[in-house]
């Protein structure tokens, strides 16, 4: 299937004080076969993140469709899973109890022997076989980034979304988990969208790399087919006659953007500065919004956090039940 | 430096060797070579003289029977008609470019490429992939150009970028100089390495559907064309045609038909003979939507070449770098037109039709 994810012709637009719209991304077409994984790389503030948070239902299209496996997504829901730069982890729960969100969700007829076997299988599979009794507080940023993975791969999702989950571990950690994922992609067949600053990371793990030009007005300005075998070895990939080549391509295309970030040339549709996080005049906080502030929190401030919610929209806390980054319970 | 006529004349360096129109009869199925223009393969030109081939035979025959562009790397004595004379003229590569009329195929372009030691140039076919959001390298003959070949087959290009994507997004022949440091030549590292230095990259399409981006990939030594225009009719009509981009040796962009030129790094314009060429290639390829080819046509009064700027259409060039003289203190070596002498060996003007009429003409001349 060569288009089992469509992303058509996506747009977001804020307004700026004055009313006018600014197209943060603009015309973002891209289509994902089944079982493929697809990083997208490009400079901070170019637009990736929203892209992935509109694909995740999370941020509101502004126009364009996003299809998977032949329905247009039309909000979040467990179909696509995400795993952010922090996990998220509710902190009075386990990480048996965190992956059990989601697996009560999906799985509402199993018996309750059933599910604690799938908590188990995908604990397991991200090598916490032995930390599943552990609260968030007692685990290492990568430990927690696991039962992250885990918690979002529970919920069978159809498309896997990754946004730079790596991005605040560091290099040993990173390729430890690079590797767990890249286990569990060649196992299970996931079609992923991975949002990543690192060129290596995109190489190692990806079939194809889309590079987006600078924002506003973002797209998709080329995309580079990776033709590694799977399952990968780093080592073979390193040694790879191919691999500097197509790293100098990626590398070159980012300084091309990097150069001219500021100043406006060629077509006139790339080189200005631009901000994933843009969101107009302040007015109405959207949901992405929301939950980058709750997402975008250490680990430890997830208690604090916990008791802001109830603030929020409704939406957002109905959203991250459905993410299985919240706990709702009744009288809530 | 003073024009030396005894640098010149036709040469067998040249990467471009011929072009041909071949003429498809009103049932498509067959092809016969009416016009060519050979350069300094003479015996090549005679060899074909009269050539008619049936749907599936030879390079025309193969686009006639796929309706697609087709590109040989090798010439063999299957796929290529008259591979030995084609061998002795050093051509070691062809393209055949269908041109449709509506429904119908009426034509086919070829053009035959040498590979000598040294030379450097390619090129490609783009087309869709992936549901045709993207554009992928589907083919491609390069002189020198192993290590930009290797990595391009890897990489796509959805609509609207990159020069086969601009092409795609603007349905008419799109024209990037200085390809090392062009913002809109995603390839440009690559480019710069290989010595690259001009795009030409042409739709190709059949009711206004894209089939393919044709690209011309130039180095300044050994260029596939030293000169390109674009021409765009605003409204379908021939008359309405005009030259919106063009080039000569080194960067330049017309300002309008009038050919004012103001230049980045160089200038391109020809001398009164070889405009006057292609304006009419131009309108007739418009009027009889089919491609035109020319040659044989004096540069002489060329003028601009090198570091300057053509301030009106009289091409008078303010110098600004250089040594002054009828080059406009252009290096002919290194200026490409004024190390051949001033004369055209060979060019083509090829149509991009739409049902109503003529979307755009592409010139390419060497």
């Amino acid at each position: 299937m060569d288009r089992y994810v469509e992303i058509v012709n996506l747009v977001k637009a804020y307004p700026n004080p004055v009313g006018e719209a600014i197209r943060v991304v603009d015309g973002f077409n891209l289509n994902i076969r089944k079982g493929e994984v697809v990083s997208v790389i490009g400079h901070s503030g170019c637009g990736k993140s929203t892209v992935l948070t509109m694909v995740a239902g999370l941020n509101a299209i502004t126009s364009g469709d996003v299809v998977v496996a032949g329905s247009v997504i039309s909000g979040a829901g467990p179909d696509r899973a995400v795993v952010f730069q922090s996990p998220c982890l509710l902190p009075w729960l386990t990480s048996f109890g965190n992956v059990m969100l989601g697996v009560k969700r999906v799985y509402p007829h199993a018996t309750r022997q059933e599910r604690k076997e799938i908590v188990e299988y995908y604990l397991s599979l991200v090598g916490l076989a032995d930390a599943m009794n552990k609260y968030p507080r007692e685990m290492s940023g990568g430990m927690q980034q696991r039962v992250g993975i885990a918690r979002a791969i529970a919920l069978k999702p159809k498309m896997l979304l990754l946004d730079e989950p790596f991005g605040r571990l560091d290099s040993l950690t990173r390729m430890d988990l690079q590797d767990v994922i890249m286990g569990i992609l060649n196992r299970e067949k996931i079609t992923t969208m991975v949002i990543t600053h690192d060129v290596d990371e995109a190489v190692y793990m990806s079939d194809r790399i889309c590079m987006m030009t600078n924002g506003p007005r973002a797209r998709v300005g080329q995309v580079l087919d990776i033709p590694f075998d799977r399952p990968r070895d780093r080592r073979a990939v390193l040694e790879h006659e191919l691999y500097y080549d197509l790293r100098g391509c990626l590398i070159d295309f980012l300084e091309k953007f990097d150069k001219h970030k500021h100043v406006g040339k060629g077509d006139g549709r790339e080189g200005m500065s631009g901000d994933d996080d843009v969101r107009g005049d302040g007015k109405g906080v959207e949901l992405a919004g929301a939950m980058d502030m709750m997402l975008g929190l250490p680990a430890d401030d997830n208690a604090e956090m916990s008791l802001k919610i109830s603030d929020m929209a409704t939406g957002v806390v109905g959203t991250a039940e459905v993410l299985s980054l919240a706990e709702v319970s009744d009288g809530v | 430096m003073v024009f030396d006529a005894t640098m010149t004349m036709t040469r067998m360096d040249e990467i471009t060797a011929a072009a041909e129109v071949w003429h498809v009869d009103a049932d498509e199925t067959q092809a016969m070579l009416i016009d060519g223009v050979y350069g300094a393969a003479e015996a090549l030109g005679f060899s074909r003289d009269g050539l008619v081939l049936h749907a599936g035979q030879g390079l025309a025959g193969a686009v006639l029977a796929r309706r697609v562009p087709v590109l040989l790397r090798e010439l063999d004595r299957e796929a290529f008609e008259g591979s030995e004379a084609a061998a002795a003229s050093g051509v070691v590569a062809a393209i055949g470019i269908p041109v449709f009329d509506e429904e119908k195929l009426t034509a086919v372009l070829v053009v035959m490429f040498r590979g000598n030691p040294g030379m450097v140039g390619g090129v490609e076919l783009w087309v869709g992939r992936r549901g045709r959001v993207e554009l992928g390298l589907t083919e491609a003959y390069y002189a020198g150009l192993e290590r930009f070949g290797k990595i391009s087959k890897y990489v796509n290009f959805p609509i609207g970028s990159g020069l086969p994507g601009m092409a795609w997004a603007i349905g008419a022949p799109r024209l990037i100089t200085g390809l090392g440091k062009s913002q809109a030549f995603l390839r440009s590292s690559g480019a710069e390495s290989a010595g690259l230095v001009t795009g030409f990259g042409v739709p190709i399409v059949h009711r206004n559907e894209l089939l393919a981006v044709m690209l011309w990939l130039s180095s300044r030594a050994t260029p596939l064309a030293r000169w390109h225009q674009v021409w765009e009719s605003s409204d379908g009509r021939v008359e309405s045609l005009r030259c919106v981009a063009a080039d000569g040796v080194g960067s330049g962009e017309v300002k309008s038909e009038k050919l004012k030129v103001k230049s980045r790094e160089g200038v391109g314009s020809g001398g009164a003979e070889l405009q006057a060429a292609i304006t009419a290639a131009v309108r007739e390829a418009g009027q009889r939507r089919m491609p035109v080819v020319f040659d044989d046509v004096s540069a002489q009064g060329l003028e601009g070449v090198g570091l300057g700027e053509v301030k009106s259409e009289k091409l008078k060039v303010k110098s600004v770098e250089g040594e002054q003289g009828n080059w406009g203190g252009a290096k002919p070596q290194a200026a490409g037109w004024g190390g051949r002498g001033g004369r055209v060996l060979g060019g083509f003007a090829l149509p991009v039709l739409r049902h109503d009429g003529v979307r755009a003409v592409g010139v390419m001349a060497w």
